[in-house]
Formats: C-alpha cells, sequence, structure tokens
C-alpha cells in the first residue's frame, strides 16, 4: 500500500485540532488500518499523552525530525501518518515540505496526501483557505468546522463563506459536532484515547469506573465523526481500497 | 429466594397520569415487604414524590449532565438494591433518549438489573403511539401498560389506533384501582404514609407511636380507613401480579436469549 500522510493544521490556537487528530487516530484503529502520528507541538505533545505507542513528538522545523519523517514513511509498517503541525505553523510547514520535494513526490503518485485545515470561527480563517489549498493540489483538502467548544461560526457572513468556498474548488467540509464538556474533560482526565474511554478501559487496559453516561455521549459523538469520515470517502481516498 | 434486582421507570408521556401515585405505591409496597430500593422524583420544580418519602427520595434535575450522572450511573451499579424512578413528563423524551444514547438495558442487564417501564397512556391516540415506540427501542426492558381507572376511557380515536390495537394484546398490564374522590385528599397528604397505614391495620393496637409529621389514623373515619384499606389492597395486588409477569418476560427473554 502507498504511504499516505495527513495533516492536521490550523492557522489559531484552540480550534480544536489535536482533537481532531485524535480521531483520526481512531478512525482508523476501528477500521484495523495502520496509523501513527507526529505530534509537531513541541517540546509538549498533546497527542503523545493520548497515544503513546503511535504518537512521536517531533520539532517540525528541524530537517532532522523533517527527514526522519519523510525516509520512514514508505519502510513503516503504519502506512498512514498523521502530522498534528501546531497552530500558526501550517503555512511554514507547508513551505518546508516543498523545499524537501513533498509535493513532487505527492504529484508523481508515491504518497497519498490530505490536509485537515481545522478552522476558527473568525473570518482571517476563511483567508487561510487560499493560502493553503495550493499545496493540495485542489484534492483531499478538508476544511474542517469544529463545533467541540460550541464555537459558533456565525462571524462568517454567508456570502464572504461563499465567495472563499468558490474559491477553493474542491474543498469538502468536514463537520465535528459538539461533545458535552463534562464528557470532554472526563476523557482528557483519563488520558486515553476516546473509543478507549468508551470501552471503559484505562491507560493500563484495565477497567476504569467512567461514569456510564459520560461514555455514553463520547460514544454517540465519536459515531457522528466516524460518519463524517465514512460520507468523505476518508478509508478510500486514502487507501488503495 | 432474594428478590430481583430492578430499575424501575413509571413514565408517561403527559402529565397528571398518576405517575407519582404508582410510583409512591410500589415503593410503599416494597417498604412492606422489607425490599431496600431507592426513589428517585425527576420533578425538580414539585418534589412530589420526595414529599412522601423526605428521607428516601433523591431528586434530580434531567436537563443537569451532573443530575443525569447521578441517576443513570446509580441505576447501573450492581449493588443489589432495587430502585424506582418517578419520570416526570417533562423529561420523558429526554430520559428515554440518554437511556437510548448510553445503551443503559444491556449494561444494567450485565450488572443482574432487569428494567421494569411501567407506562400510563391517557386517553389520546399520540401517548399510546408514545407507549408503542417506548416498548419497541427498548425490547431488553419488560413493559408494564398501565391502566389508571382515575382516568377515564380512551378516546374513539385512540381505540381505532394501530398503536392500541397492538397494546391491546401487550401480555403484562397493571390496572391502578380507582379510589372514591372522596378520600383522594387524605391519600394525597404527605402526612399519610401507605406503608404505615397497612402496617397499622395489621397491628391494630400493638403499633408503636407515629413520628411528628405523620398523620395518625384515628382521625381519619372508619369509612375513609376502609375504603382506602381496600383501594390499597387491590392496588398492591396488582403491584404484585405486574411484577410477576414481568419476571415472566424476563424468564421467556432470557431463554430466547440462550436457547432452548
Amino acid at each position: 500500500m502507498k504511504p499516505a500522510v495527513i495533516i492536521v493544521g490550523a492557522d489559531k490556537g484552540g480550534v480544536g485540532k489535536t482533537t481532531v487528530s485524535r480521531t483520526l487516530l481512531d478512525y482508523f484503529a476501528s477500521r484495523n488500518l495502520l496509523a501513527r502520528a507526529f505530534d509537531a507541538e513541541y517540546p509538549r505533545g498533546a497527542l503523545k499523552r493520548f497515544h503513546p505507542n503511535v504518537a512521536e513528538v517531533i520539532d517540525i522545523t528541524a530537517i532532522s525530525d523533517q527527514m526522519k519523517m519523510l525516509d520512514t514513511l514508505t519502510s513503516s509498517e503504519r502506512k498512514i501518518s498523521v502530522i498534528d503541525i501546531r497552530a500558526g505553523q501550517l503555512s511554514n510547514t507547508l513551505r518546508a515540505f516543498t523545499d524537501i520535494g513533498f509535493f513532487d513526490a505527492v504529484r508523481a503518485g508515491e504518497y497519498r496526501f490530505a490536509l485537515f485545515h481545522v478552522l476558527g470561527p473568525s473570518v482571517a480563517s476563511l483567508e487561510e483557505i487560499a493560502d493553503v489549498l495550493p499545496y493540495t493540489g485542489g484534492k483531499n483538502y478538508f476544511a474542517v468546522k469544529n463545533f467541540i467548544n460550541e464555537t459558533s461560526f456565525f462571524e462568517w457572513d454567508p456570502a464572504v463563506y461563499d465567495s472563499y468556498f468558490k474559491m477553493a474548488k474542491g474543498a469538502v467540509e468536514v463537520n465535528i459536532p459538539k461533545l458535552n464538556e463534562m464528557a470532554y474533560e472526563q476523557v482528557d482526565l483519563s488520558g486515553v484515547p476516546f473509543s478507549t474511554f468508551i470501552k471503559n478501559k484505562n491507560a493500563q487496559g484495565h477497567n476504569a469506573n467512567n461514569s456510564l453516561v459520560l461514555r455514553g455521549y463520547v460514544r454517540t459523538w465519536l459515531k457522528h465523526v466516524f460518519d463524517e469520515y465514512d460520507r468523505i470517502g476518508l478509508i478510500e481516498r486514502m487507501t488503495d481500497e | 429466594m432474594p428478590e430481583k434486582v430492578r430499575s424501575i421507570i413509571v413514565a408517561s408521556s403527559r402529565a397528571r397520569t398518576g405517575k407519582t401515585l404508582l410510583a409512591r405505591l410500589i415503593a410503599d409496597h416494597f417498604s412492606l415487604l422489607g425490599i431496600p430500593r431507592r426513589i428517585f422524583d425527576t420533578d425538580a420544580a414539585d418534589k412530589k414524590l420526595r414529599s412522601y418519602f423526605p428521607d428516601e427520595a433523591t431528586v434530580v434535575d434531567l436537563e443537569r449532565v451532573p443530575d443525569q450522572m447521578k441517576l443513570f450511573d446509580t441505576l447501573a451499579t450492581p449493588d443489589q438494591t432495587s430502585q424506582i424512578v418517578d419520570l416526570t413528563h417533562r423529561s420523558f423524551t429526554k430520559f428515554f433518549g440518554l437511556m437510548r444514547e448510553i445503551d443503559y438495558v444491556p449494561e444494567a442487564q450485565a450488572n443482574g438489573i432487569e428494567t421494569v417501564i411501567f407506562y400510563i397512556p391517557d386517553s389520546e391516540a399520540e401517548s399510546y403511539e408514545q407507549g408503542l415506540s417506548l416498548r419497541e427501542h427498548f425490547r431488553g426492558a419488560a413493559f408494564v401498560l398501565v391502566k389508571n381507572a382515575a382516568l377515564g376511557e380512551p378516546s374513539r380515536e385512540a381505540t381505532r389506533s394501530e398503536a392500541f390495537a397492538v397494546l391491546a394484546s401487550h401480555n403484562s398490564t397493571l390496572i391502578m384501582p380507582k379510589l372514591d374522590p372522596f378520600f383522594v385528599s387524605a391519600v394525597e397528604d404527605p402526612r399519610l404514609s401507605l406503608s404505615e397505614f397497612t402496617r397499622r391495620l395489621a397491628a391494630k393496637d400493638s403499633a408503636p407511636p407515629l413520628s411528628p409529621g405523620q398523620m395518625s389514623m384515628a382521625y381519619m373515619s372508619r369509612e375513609a380507613r376502609n375504603e382506602i384499606a381496600g383501594w390499597l389492597q387491590v392496588a398492591f395486588q396488582e403491584i404484585r401480579r405486574a411484577f410477576r409477569d414481568a419476571d415472566l418476560h424476563a424468564r421467556i427473554l432470557a431463554h430466547d436469549r440462550f436457547g432452548a
């Protein structure tokens, strides 16, 4: 199978980028696809906290770490790589990847590539789309609206919204619905993937004592997220299927 | 034989159908049998059931997630205690929606808890449709169709509905007998404990003194005492019968699940 790379980025912090990365890892696991992650929130790495076995913290600005990532794309048994880029570093990262020839390789058909652009509620987010879209060649560009914090996207005037999305031909919208705050907080406290929390297990695989109600909220929410990923045909886009 | 552990939900999609009265009767029935039970009053505004069991009932407001957790997490706890939930009609949709969302019935079952839904329709067709829908959504739970004799007959439109016809052949029912309206206010008085009343009738002179706040039967006329006693006897009989039917249902379900 051709290696696939998914970059998850945002130009603003707090839009739920790492949450989206976590759902992607859970999604691929649920479909029995081996995935790994690179957490570019160097040096701290929230993604690694939840998925310690498949996530690695890297410094995306360091050439050595860039090479570490890209050199192992083909050799790793985990063919899908999710790269969680630090807020504000998306454009820089895309430029750096261009410089090392990554996008040439994508165009040549060596790798599959998708960009999950997690958008914030301000109009500035819409402007980012124009900056970032060209890197994807218009393919596999996903504009993610994350309602998890109940952010209202009302700041997007419908006319402005339409004009930007008209520009972004081929952009596919993905909506991540809201998850109850207490449930989200509890998962955060437990430090395990969403799917592990739902199964009422802790990090060691033993029975946790999570609330039936909160687990239910997470289960329903994650199912909606997975339904979105099914709807956009994410598996088909990223694999040989 | 140890008493089965049950999660008992008394529900109706409409107001004033007798839910609190039935929940109270079931709680008193358990009290008379010496069966420990937890009591949940979900009407955070009126707290009527709590007024009958001031020291035992917990009030929960299902609009609040922490209270949802308090209720459902407790309802699924395997600690050998049955629980009775008086579900206010205002939280009908929220409660059963949540119950589905969290997959409550199988989880409770895994902890040895049987769910029993007592559903009280009113006279309208819609309440029969909602009752049928409820029964279908929670096939793992026992469903008891309650007829509250004090409510009057279902409307003509209701009797012509398909849901009514299907439910008419439902095998588990409970009839709440009607009490002469003259004595209703005595029964509704929170100072009257129906289980205490029944105990004292049986004990006659040897009963211990009443605690403050409880109503003395001496203030009740002989007619009232007899009427209420007769009504209670029928009501408790019906409740016993309903639980026997629910047990039978559970045995049939288990039989189907695990094969002949």
